[in-house]
């Protein structure tokens, strides 16, 4: 049986703004609480922005002419892209690191500077961001449907799939995650690690967080009427877990999940760091301060820059998700 | 009436093991409910009220189990026993917990519960509820259930259904709640509802107005009711024949009118006594007094013998049967006292205990 997004309900039917019994659930009125609290509502706009550059912002050679003029850039992104081959750069034309524009020989047709190989680092930055918001996305996205279907269902049944639910996840969570991450990366990839069984590792690292989150919530829901009245009238246990106990356990899901995007970039850009993630020449913030590691004293800016973009996203996704708590909470009054 | 019954309960047992022993919450209970009929299951909080209804449902939940008895529903065999060796196992027609959720629940047994303020689920809009208990239940369309569900939820005095269908639960007041749920129970054209306590949450102006709509509901369509609850004017209002249990046990069983005038067993006459009557004038109401024991280890005897102001020596000795006292109308009177039988009631002691002792055991100023 297909049914609307209770979400969507609910914007069409809070019009009223000002009506006393607007509804005190949905999006739109999330969405409004959040953004009546500043530091949240800065949180949704450095989120905004970075799944905004990396989603539309693409600096394409010829493009990039045009916008930001000479631009002897090479992106390298394939694995994330799929970019075409030929951007590979001549490799002896630009062997010169120039530092940011505003320092002594800095050009403004090259804002942020070079790397080492002479390629653009304003573009390589920005092409990191789809690294990072891929990734963040990606790899949380697995721990939550990981984790939410091995929690709700532990969590509705008990008993003894529950011990063994919990039991596994909890063997896992007693791993550290970068530990567990790197042997899975090194196993999975048979030695030659890349960004996306990172991603993959750090999701399946994750699902014990999710996992315990919802099945406490799980916990408490199940015993509701409204279960008991949905037993009652023969829906199967499938859909009450979907329809009925994974909904009504969600809001505190969604904020972890929100706040994880920002520890999931953070770790897959120390494995990119570590050499466990991104592989050069990919874009990517980690595997950046990676190769600027050699170069900090004669170029810190090679590190300052990919380690500013590392702290100002994850700063993003965490006021956002402390924004999302706060307004989830029916505790936390206006 | 000559029809069958369309629900029979014969000796059924439910039994929660926890650690702390095996709580008898339903023990050894018998009754039926027959086509059109509203049956009322009537005792204090504890008694197994509900257990007794989600054993109909087979809804009871670790570490509970049904450990004896029959329940037939029509033809359909929701609970049975046989013996294999020293044990009992479940028989052979005995439906699988896929058809009780296939054949039985929603469609032809429906539940009203108690609070309907949490029965509806708060994410999603009552229509869509509804709606979905239809398509589950019934061949229809989506059209034709949403038609349905509208048609329903005029039938049960929801105004402007056309537009309250997109509403969630939280814009309804409990009264309208409570209607929904009649509604909702009623949209998947069950032949029995077993309402658990429907009206306690209301007040009392809309449990009036809800007791009215199920009874115009029930003349309509013809469903019989298994109706839970502890209140006597309930009852009186809305009952056929009925039930009273005490701690697991059924003590009295008759129609409405022979319970309230006629009545048998000394907790019936209690709990009569406990609640004000319109046509009695009386200075202060009785109590019960004391708290029903707990099941894991019931009196001994008749049950009821610690609390009961009639109590005398033997009750605590001898366990009285559940038998017919008198007929009325056709329709037996059942009774479960010593007092109606012949084991020496008569000439033994009176013997004290927290009926004639105040609440928390002081005495009482008369």
């Amino acid at each position: 049986m297909a049914h609307a997004d209770p979400d969507t309900q609910a914007d069409v039917e809070q019009e009223p703004v000002d009506d006393e019994f607007e509804a005190k659930v949905g999006l739109s009125y999330t969405l409004a609480k959040v953004k009546q609290d500043t530091t949240a509502r800065l949180g949704m706009y450095i989120v905004g922005a970075v799944i905004f550059l990396a989603a539309f912002v693409t600096i394409d050679s010829n493009i990039s002419t045009l916008t930001f003029g000479r631009i002897d850039n090479f992106v390298f992104a394939e694995n994330v892209l799929g970019n075409h081959p030929e951007r590979h750069p001549p490799a002896a034309e630009a062997e010169t690191t120039l530092p940011p524009f505003f320092a002594d020989g800095g050009v403004l047709s090259h804002p942020l500077g070079t790397d080492i190989y002479g390629r653009d680092y304003f573009t390589r930055l920005i092409y990191g961001s789809q690294v990072s918001v891929t990734v963040g996305i990606v790899a949380t996205g697995i721990g939550l449907i990981g984790g939410t279907i091995v929690g709700a269902v532990s969590g509705y049944y008990g008993g003894w799939i529950d011990d063994v639910f919990m039991r596994t996840v909890e063997i896992l969570y007693s791993i550290p995650a970068l530990v567990l991450v790197i042997v899975f990366t090194v196993f999975v990839s048979g030695g030659r690690p890349d960004i996306q069984y990172a991603v993959i590792g750090v999701g399946i690292a994750f699902i014990p967080v999710f996992a315990r989150l919802i099945r406490s919530r799980v916990l408490s829901v199940r015993e509701m009427d409204y279960i008991e009245a949905a037993r009652a009238s023969g829906v199967r246990d499938r859909n009450i877990i979907l329809r009925h106990v994974i909904p009504n356990s969600f809001a505190p899901v969604l904020v972890l999940a929100t706040l994880q995007i920002g520890v999931t970039i953070l770790i897959v850009a120390g494995l990119s760091f570590l050499g466990y993630g991104a592989q050069p020449p990919t874009a990517d913030w980690g595997q950046m301060l990676s190769s600027a590691r050699g170069f900090m004293l004669p170029s810190p800016w090679l590190s300052i820059w990919p380690g500013l973009a590392i702290l100002v996203t994850i700063m993003g996704f965490n006021l956002l998700g402390d924004g999302l708590q706060d307004a989830l909470d029916p505790r936390i009054k206006d | 009436m000559t029809d069958e019954p369309i629900l029979t309960v014969e000796n059924l047992k439910t039994q929660f093991f926890t650690e702390q022993g095996v709580v008898r919450a339903v023990d050894g209970i018998s009754f039926d409910v027959y086509p059109g009929e509203i049956v009322g299951l009537v005792g204090e909080s504890g008694a197994g009220k509900s257990v007794a209804t989600s054993s109909v449902m087979r809804l009871v939940d670790n570490p509970g189990e049904i450990v004896g008895g029959e329940i037939t529903y029509k033809n359909k065999t929701l609970v049975g026993f046989e013996r294999a060796g020293d044990e009992l196992v479940p028989r052979d027609e005995m439906l699988t917990n896929e058809e009780m959720r296939t054949q039985v629940r929603g469609n032809e047994i429906a539940i009203i519960f108690q609070d309907p303020m949490e029965s509806l689920n708060p994410v999603y809009t009552i229509g869509h509820q509804l709606k979905e208990f239809i398509l589950l239940n019934r061949e229809l369309d989506k059209k034709a259930a949403r038609e349905e569900a509208i048609t329903m939820l005029r039938e049960v005095g929801i105004p402007e259904p056309e537009e309250r269908f997109d509403d969630y639960p939280h814009e309804f007041s409990g009264g309208m709640r409570q209607r929904v749920l009649i509604a909702m129970a009623l949209a998947c054209q069950p032949e029995l509802i077993i309402a658990d306590e429907p009206t306690t949450a209301l007040d009392v102006t809309v449990e009036g107005q809800i007791l009215e709509l199920v009874k115009e509901l029930q003349e309509e369509y013809g469903t019989s009711f298994l109706w839970v609850t502890h209140d006597m004017g309930v009852v009186a209002e809305i009952c056929d024949r009925v039930n009273v249990m005490y701690l697991g046990e059924i003590v009295e069983q008759a129609t409405v009118d022979e319970l309230f005038y006629e009545t048998q067993h000394p907790y019936t006459n209690a709990l009569l006594n406990s609640i004000p009557r319109p046509d009695q004038t009386i200075e202060e109401l009785v109590p019960i007094k004391g708290v029903m024991p707990e099941a894991i280890n019931p009196p001994s005897g008749c049950r009821f013998h610690t609390r009961c102001p009639d109590a005398r020596e033997v009750c605590t000795e001898i366990e009285p049967t559940y038998s017919e006292i008198t007929t009325y109308d056709g329709w037996p009177h059942n009774a479960s006292c010593l007092k109606h039988e012949d084991v020496g009631y008569d000439v033994s002691e009176p013997i004290e205990n927290e009926a004639r002792k105040g609440i928390e055991g002081t005495e009482v100023v008369q």
